[in-house]
């Protein structure tokens, strides 16, 4: 017989399971890059708590390697983090978190803690698990992740000097694959229109309008994900 | 790097984190403050989904055409290939998703070692 886990439980063991072995890869991998531009350990270990965002801590340790003025370092990582806006609202939503009584700080530090990991987690889960136990399952999955990720983080830096590149790149390539395979999961029509959408248009965009391509591409791939599968359900209602 | 800043040195990076950090805090803060005043099963909550499901999905594929750090070490075919290969096998297996990403890591991986 299969053993139930409470929601909490299922989110530490999810954290453990593949979807944190995927995340931790990539921030191994962050911390071997950390390392090599020269961050001290408990910096490392300090931007991936405090920005928990892959794209916020790749442009923080780029910019801060070649001493960039602090008003750039602020708008490049604020435009290149709009889908945490997306994300949080998404996320939150999914979770109905404000049927907890939460203060406004706890919200936000829950918020703070909503990686695509987490989210494309909270997806997956949703209809597994009551509505008003996501929450509960979202915690657990982030204190896993949250012990998870800083250990592989702090292995990848102390790991730098005794790693060829090749082989750090291994577990780096799985976050993306694994996200990618666990997005087309989902049941529903216009998800997954608006994955393919989304995962043609952003790479082709990106030469031309850097992180902006990840913004286009995911108003157009979601608009275009809805409006076919809309079209679609009109044709059928017709017929 | 920041020598000739008048805060000390051995502070200044943790301002710029701080200052990097301001930087997400904006969208997280706007996330929280905007969720409240979305149904969950309405039109627009399923509309803001679908584009983090496609921005999720640009940003992953976007890792593998254009990456950073050790992964951009290896060449765009070494890493499409397998990448597009676990894609097809989950396709074929979507029951057992293990299957496509344990394959494509697996030929990532002999890739690589070549290479």
């Amino acid at each position: 017989m299969k053993r139930k886990y409470s929601p909490f439980k299922k989110g530490i063991f999810t954290g453990f399971g593949f979807p944190g072995i995927g995340m931790s890869s990539a921030m191994f991998g962050y911390g071997v890059f950390a390392a090599e531009a020269g961050l001290d350990l408990y910096l490392c270990l300090g931007s991936v708590l405090i920005l928990w965002s892959m794209p916020g801590m790749v442009i923080f340790v780029s910019l801060f390697s070649i001493g960039t003025p602090i008003f750039l370092l602020f708008t490049t990582v604020l435009l290149a983090n709009m889908r945490q806006f997306f994300l949080v609202l998404s996320g939150l939503t999914l979770m109905n978190i404000h049927k907890h009584k939460l203060s406004f700080i706890t919200k936000l530090f829950w918020a703070h803690l909503i990686s695509p990991t987490g989210w494309a987690e909270l997806t997956k889960v949703k209809n597994e698990i009551d509505e008003k136990d996501l929450f509960k399952f979202f915690q657990g999955l982030s204190l896993a992740l949250v012990i998870f990720n800083s250990t592989t983080t702090i292995i990848g830096y102390k790991l730098y000097d005794f790693l060829p590149n090749d082989i750090v790149s291994i577990p780096v390539f799985i976050m993306p694959l694994y996200l990618t395979i666990l997005m087309l999961r989902a049941i529903e029509i216009y998800y997954r229109l608006a994955v393919v959408t989304g995962g043609i248009i952003g790479p082709l965009l990106f030469p031309y309008i850097g992180d902006w391509s990840l913004i286009v591409a995911g108003l157009v791939g979601g608009s275009v994900g809805l409006m076919v599968s809309y079209l679609l359900n009109k044709d059928k209602i017709n017929v | 790097m920041y020598e000739n800043s008048i805060i000390i040195p051995e502070i200044m990076p943790w301002i710029m984190l701080l200052v990097a950090s301001s930087g997400i805090f904006v969208w997280r803060f706007l996330g929280v403050v905007l969720s409240s005043k979305i149904q969950k099963d309405s039109f627009f909550a399923k509309w803001i989904n679908a584009i983090a499901f496609a921005m999720t999905t640009a940003l992953m594929t976007r890792i593998i055409i254009f990456p950073t750090g050790a992964l951009a070490e290896t060449e765009l075919i070494e890493r499409i290939a397998p990448f597009l290969i676990g894609i097809i096998i989950f396709l074929f297996f979507p029951k057992k998703p293990i299957f496509g990403l344990a394959i494509g890591v697996l030929f990532f991986s002999v890739g690589i070692f070549i290479s």
